[in-house]
């Protein structure tokens, strides 16, 4: 009797703390009751609200797809680095984390933009590198790969070795045993990892008003509105931002967490 | 033919042991747990780097020179385990190449190993829906379906109650006879290991008594 | 490994996104203060695509902000528009602009909350704009004077009332202290705190709210920084950290950058700005004529 007595005030204590831990993230969501006026779901130039979220997820979508190709095998790399070498091979990537938006936006389209070198060089290719989709995927793929490298490390350093010398033991070599085993082992890992990039290069905002204000993204497009219109023209694009935002995270996790299914 | 000489530093002991197996031989190895069984497998396998003082030739090629996987042997170590991530028929035919590109004799004896170790009613359960002794056998068929010149064997019998474990050594033999693969077998049950012809070798504190 | 269907993945997303864009879209791209962003994106916006057949593409952000960023090269846009001669001055004393022409100007106003209890008061007009202020438990808001020239002006504003009406506290009681923390908040934040009723009322450039369609009050002149008002307050001084500030002049000027990618679009555009066309676009959303103000330099 006691001891039931005790785990039910346990459970009680979890389930307390859980909720107002809930309640602490949902908490900010109350602001969107607030009376503003009537929403303005296209404020500003008319169809801006739809080329932010095309620009936003078409972009982003395609800066994830190079944050993959290019941050999993360097993640790979970094797990398999010891000692001193780790911390050498780990700091750029850190830093590129450490910097603030906003001083990465400026430091990105000083290199990057119109009048550097390499600026200069691409414009004369036909590329611009300032306000253009370039700039804005660069940016992206420059806020989010060092939170992929570091989420996507942790994942395969997680994974007992063990693995990967079975797999070696039966004759597959590094690249088979990478895809076969090392990749399929990590997958939960890299999904939460990806899911960590592409919220932090969707909600960018700091960085990429500075080297991409056009093609607007959301969260440029979010502070035109505020300027435009204010919150009436705010809070729509809110609401589509977090529909839009969520389901790629929650897909990656369920697909990740999905058994190979069986086959005969 | 196996030249083996492995010379690994351990915190008990140092394992020293020199190991000769000509082509179609059994080397049945036996001794107390922490001996040196599974560390002198795996010093020959090459597993970890060879020290300096190692050396493993096979048909006098130096191990050093070949990656892991292109080493010519099968190896099932002590604590194998499945992959988590593949169902049983999928681990079981981990280390051949796509069915297209199998030859005729491998899906042959392919056939015959998921036959003889009773996959078949296992062949799509997941790999943590099976028994210990399931997962043991599915190993077995993991280990061998690549035939190899060089077959070493660290407690294959593990889990296995002692009938099972009986008709899979005979099968081992029968196997053997028809492959001609060499075999080296670690079992800490040295009776086990009289069904041999050869006479089992101890390996004590890192030596060869 | 890459196989087909990976391959025509990306070729999809590249052309479907269009990063390999080239710059052959007529586009041309003003920076302006971020105040003017209704009235670029829903009024000149669509009439230069019209009038000019160009794409506007317009960065809106705080006026200083933008011409540092444009004389440390960060950003390369083709025209400048700024309120107050101050940021105008530093991207032309960097060689970066030769020479900028006043389009329209604004003026000081106070704007106020529908929701707030005190809407009333300002609404029937029979209580002296001073008084409403001075009731206990206004909020008021209002931008930060040591960044932002709407802040400074506000200040002066406030002093200059407090010299007419022979109360020399006036300010003081008002504002509080310079760097009031219950009332300072970003340019944008203000409007947004006056709409959500966070804030009862604020210092406004008469542009704001009619974008915003907030209710407002105008301030007799030379409060408001009209036209000439700058000589009428010659006298006033506003000290911070160290410096020494005068009524600004509340003209929008604009300017073509010498370092503009497409210097031509951007001088048609100006031509344009001054035209009847945009003065009636610019008029309608709380703008007033430039007449009288003089080009920089």
């Amino acid at each position: 009797m006691k001891a039931r007595l005790r785990t039910g005030l346990r459970r009680l204590a979890w389930g307390g703390a859980g909720a107002a831990a809930m309640a602490f993230f949902l908490y900010p969501f109350l602001g969107l009751l607030t009376p503003v006026g009537p929403w303005q779901w296209n404020a500003g130039v008319p169809g801006s609200t739809a080329a932010a979220v095309r620009v936003s997820l078409g972009l982003t979508g395609l800066a994830m797809l190079i944050v993959i190709a290019a941050g999993t095998p360097l993640a790979w790399q970094l797990s398999r680095q010891q000692g001193w070498r780790r911390w050498l091979w780990e700091a750029p990537v850190l830093l590129s984390m450490l910097l603030p938006p906003l001083a990465l936006g400026l430091l990105l389209a000083l290199s990057l933009g119109p009048g550097s070198g390499l600026g200069r060089m691409l414009l004369r290719l036909g590329l611009e590198t300032s306000n253009s989709r370039l700039a804005f995927v660069v940016t992206q793929i420059y806020v989010s790969l060092g939170y992929y490298v570091i989420a996507a490390r942790a994942a395969f350093a997680g994974l007992d070795s063990e693995w990967e010398t079975t797999a070696a033991l039966l004759g597959q070599n590094h690249w088979q045993t990478f895809r076969r085993v090392t990749l399929p082992l990590a997958r939960l890992g890299l999904a939460a990892a990806l899911s960590l990039a592409w919220v932090r290069a969707l909600g960018e905002f700091g960085a990429i008003v500075i080297t991409a204000y056009y093609p607007s993204g959301m969260p440029v497009q979010l502070w035109i509105n505020l300027q435009d219109s204010g919150l009436p023209g705010v809070m729509p694009l809110l609401v589509l931002f977090l529909l839009i935002a969520l389901p790629l995270p929650w897909a990656a996790q369920i697909l990740a967490a999905r058994r190979a299914a069986p086959r005969s | 033919m196996l030249q083996a000489r492995i010379y690994q530093p351990r915190r008990e002991f140092i394992l020293d042991a020199a190991v000769e197996l000509a082509p179609g031989d059994t080397l049945p190895i036996t001794g107390a747990s922490g001996a040196g069984k599974s560390t002198l497998l795996d010093g020959i396998a090459g597993i970890f780097p060879f020290t300096s003082l190692s050396q493993v030739c096979w048909q006098g090629q130096d191990w050093r020179r070949l990656p892991l996987h292109r080493r010519p042997f099968n190896y099932m170590r002590q604590n194998s385990r499945l992959f988590p991530h593949l169902n049983v028929g999928k681990n079981a035919v981990f280390g051949l190449p796509p069915v297209r590109q199998r030859s005729r004799e491998d899906q042959e004896w392919l056939e015959e190993l998921r036959e003889r170790l009773e996959l078949d009613a296992i062949w799509t359960a997941a790999a943590d829906e099976v028994s210990g002794g399931q997962a043991r056998r599915v190993m077995w068929a993991r280990t061998l379906a690549r035939r190899l010149p060089l077959v070493m064997l660290d407690e294959p019998f593990a889990e296995l109650d002692s009938a099972a474990a009986m008709k899979l050594l005979n099968d081992l033999c029968i196997w053997q006879q028809r492959w001609g693969f060499s075999l080296m077998i670690v079992d800490h049950d040295a009776q086990r290991l009289r069904e041999f012809s050869v006479q089992p070798r101890i390996l004590q504190a890192g030596r060869w008594v | 490994m890459p196989n087909k269907l990976s391959i025509s993945v990306w070729a999809a997303l590249i052309t479907l996104t269009g990063v390999g864009q080239t710059a052959s879209a007529q586009r041309v791209q003003v920076a302006y203060a971020g105040s003017m962003t209704a009235v670029m994106n829903r009024g000149l916006g669509p009439a230069i695509r019209r009038d000019l057949r160009l794409r506007l593409e317009g960065r809106a952000q705080g006026a200083y902000g933008l011409a540092h960023f444009i004389t440390s090269g960060a950003i390369r846009p083709d025209l400048f528009i700024c309120i107050t001669p101050g940021p105008m001055r530093i991207v032309l004393r960097a060689g970066f602009a030769r020479r900028a022409r006043p389009i329209a100007r604004t003026q000081l106003v106070i704007a106020y909350s529908a929701h707030s209890r005190f809407a009333k008061l300002f609404q029937a007009g029979k209580t002296a704009w001073w008084r409403i202020l001075e009731k206990p438990g206004l909020r008021l808001g209002r931008t930060n004077p040591e960044t932002d020239p709407q802040g400074r002006n506000f200040l002066l504003m406030l002093r200059a009332a407090g010299q007419k009406l022979g109360q020399p506290q006036f300010a003081d009681t008002i504002a509080g202290p310079t760097l009031n923390r219950r009332q300072i908040y970003p340019e944008a934040e203000v409007m947004a705190r006056l709409q959500a009723g966070q804030l009862d009322a604020a210092a406004a450039y008469q542009c704001q709210p009619v974008a915003l369609g907030l209710p407002y009050i105008h301030l007799p002149w030379p409060l408001n920084l009209g036209p000439g008002s700058h000589r009428a307050l010659a006298h006033m001084r506003l000290r911070l950290q160290g410096k020494s500030y005068r009524p600004g002049r509340l003209v929008f000027y604009a300017a073509v950058l010498t370092r503009a990618p497409h210097p031509r679009r951007a001088r048609r555009l100006l031509h344009w700005l001054l035209r009847p066309m945009a003065q009636s676009i610019l008029h309608h959303y709380g703008y007033d004529a430039a007449a009288g103000a003089r080009s920089l330099p």
